[in-house]
């Protein structure tokens, strides 16, 4: 069995057009020689972003640069020759702290000198922090974005990867009940009593307005889909966790803890979004009690930790992004 | 006379007594549940915190206004004698001992209609600053930086400024000042409070929120003013310190100096 995740993190192989939807005839423009200045390629981490930088290496007989955590601008330098180049993982360029932005002011000094063309892969999140704080979007006259994959799209990618389909199975009605109560706790000075709050469930309640005669393969990856915001890398991830011989829709769901990030965790867990991949000193200067709220991160499965690079674990891709979003983290 | 001849009089028996104090312990029970549901919604939901908020005053007026309706309902239903025995001790009531607690009601009235501020919000009302934790029928709650919940009436607003840092939005601007000498490097001292701002965990950029750093020239300092909004008007003396913190560190390590005898700063924010 392949497995999407441990290809790397560039994501699995999906046809350019497929990723940047309305936006691959603003990339074909480019790939063809039209237009100048240089180009953006934004993408969600595992969502595919690779592919498309490959498609301009091949057609723009470009170098390639792909830049680690801790890369500065001088491993551009050493490898831009006048030729084209394509950049893989610009968000490297830049540390969210004092003087952080140094590596990723020099690049953009550059940029503005380069006669060839220059195509950059930048993460979603760094690339929002980016403009936001940098106006980083000023300097890139065409950006395309990966786009997300239809739940149609998404079954065929993902069923593509395996010899033997699973039975798709409908969920048993009478599994869930409409209603989920939690508990929270009401106070009033000294005294304190645990009440049950009856919610509707999500999904029952949706199962409900259906019309009951769906198709559960259609069910199934139409909620892939919706879990993973049509990140392929993701949705295969999540496939990966759940499925067996036998699949029902509800058993496809985004891995999340039930206890809420404090601002520290979710500062941390955005920056390890909006990086992919970090190292664990770079994060030390930047994050209160480092070590206590990796392991709380880790613990959760929000992130992995391997010789002292942090990665986000790419099946919990969705739920960190809800969190940090959630907080307002920038 | 003594109280209960007073009920006598007005025609309130026991079952009705029973009836009233039931109406208002499940009036006092229902602001209490709402209350608590709604404040628990909110802060799920940070972009509408503080609209979800606004709705707590508005219930419990409402539920206490319904209290009120119940209750006065079977006692409208007065003989004349009643009607001016009752009505006679209202007038005298409001017009000596009650006058300021009707003045706050109307204020708290105007509150809800007018909205100059909101729970949530973080203003400065008659010289007290702090966040509006509970707006009552009688009185403003707002909980100052230093924790003290200070209980402003309603009627203060007929007669003093009301100042809201951030207007119903989650979000509020923070100014952040710190001085350097007249000798140092105010170029570089304006950058680091820049990027200290914008590190920091709690900012929060948009297009309709922007950052700024201005510079202003003492007699013999300058004054360096960061300007940025921070996600949660909670954070705001969390960010500052995070900033001011952060930029001293960069300021020593850099070499740029700050004066050594205290300046001024202002409280303006």
């Amino acid at each position: 069995m392949d497995s999407a995740v441990g290809r790397g993190r560039q994501g699995p192989d999906v046809d350019v057009p497929t990723l940047l939807g309305d936006d691959h005839e603003a990339f074909e423009t480019v790939l063809s020689g039209e237009g100048t200045g240089p180009v953006a390629v934004v993408g969600e981490p595992f969502s595919g972003r690779g592919s498309v930088l490959d498609r301009a290496v091949r057609e723009l007989d470009a170098t390639r640069v792909s830049l680690d955590p801790g890369d500065g601008v001088d491993r551009i330098r050493a490898k831009t020759n006048g030729a084209p180049v394509v950049i893989e993982d610009c968000q490297h360029l830049y540390e969210r702290r004092i003087g952080g932005f140094e590596a990723l002011s020099a690049f953009l000094d550059d940029l503005a000198s380069i006669d060839a063309r220059v195509v950059t892969g930048w993460n979603r999140y760094a690339w929002a922090y980016l403009t936001a704080v940098q106006a980083l979007d000023r300097e890139f006259p065409v950006t395309v974005e990966i786009q997300p994959l239809s739940a149609e799209r998404t079954a065929e990618l993902v069923l593509a990867r395996y010899d033997e389909m699973p039975a798709f199975v409908a969920d048993d009605p009478e599994r869930g009940g409409l209603i989920v109560t939690t508990r929270h706790e009401l106070g009033w000075r000294d005294w304190s009593v645990s009440v049950p709050v009856p919610m509707l469930d999500p999904v029952v309640a949706r199962d409900l307005f259906s019309d009951g005669n769906l198709d559960p393969k259609d069910v199934t990856f139409g909620r892939l889909a919706a879990v993973s915001n049509g990140n392929l890398g993701v949705a295969t991830a999540i496939w990966e966790t759940h499925h067996g011989s036998e699949v029902r829709p509800s058993d496809i769901a985004v891995p999340a803890s039930d206890r809420d990030l404090d601002r520290e965790e979710a500062f941390c867990l955005r920056i390890v979004l909006a990086k992919e991949r970090v190292n664990r000193a770079q994060l030390t200067g930047i994050v209160d009690g480092l070590d206590r709220v990796l392991g709380r991160l880790s613990r959760d499965g929000l992130v992995t930790i391997e010789d002292g690079i942090v990665e986000p674990v790419p099946a919990a891709v969705p739920a960190a992004a809800a969190t940090t979003e959630r907080g307002r983290i920038l | 006379m003594t109280a209960l001849q007073v009920l006598v009089d007005l025609g309130i028996d026991q079952e009705m007594l029973a009836g009233i104090v039931g109406v208002l312990v499940a009036a006092y029970l229902a602001s209490r549940v709402v209350g608590y549901a709604l404040i628990a919604v909110a802060e799920r939901s940070p972009r509408r915190r503080i609209s979800i908020k606004m709705l707590v005053p508005i219930a419990r007026f409402l539920i206490y206004g319904i209290a009120a309706f119940l209750v006065l309902g079977p006692l409208l239903r007065l003989s004349t004698a009643q009607l001016l025995a009752a009505s006679g001790l209202l007038g005298a009531a409001l017009g000596f001992g009650l006058k300021d607690l009707f003045a706050g009601m109307i204020g708290g009235l105007v509150l809800i209609t007018e909205r100059p501020y909101q729970v949530g919000d973080k203003v400065t009302i008659d010289g007290d600053y702090g966040e509006v934790t509970d707006i009552g029928l009688r009185a403003t709650t707002l909980m100052t930086p230093d924790d003290s919940a200070v209980r402003v009436p309603n009627a203060t607003l007929f007669t003093a400024n009301v100042s809201n840092a951030n207007d119903g939005r989650p979000e509020m601007m923070v100014v952040v000042e710190l001085a350097v000498t007249a000798g140092a490097d105010v170029g570089r001292a304006s950058e680091i409070v820049e990027e200290a701002m914008v590190t920091s965990k709690y900012v929060y950029v948009d297009d309709d929120r922007p950052f700024a750093v201005l510079v202003e020239d003492e007699s013999y300092y300058r004054t360096i003013r960061g300007k940025a909004y921070v996600a949660d008007l909670r954070d705001e003396f969390a960010f500052a310190s995070d900033v001011t913190e952060r930029s001293m560190a960069a300021f020593a390590s850099e070499g740029i100096e700050m004066p050594e005898a205290p300046v001024h700063i202002s409280e303006h924010r």
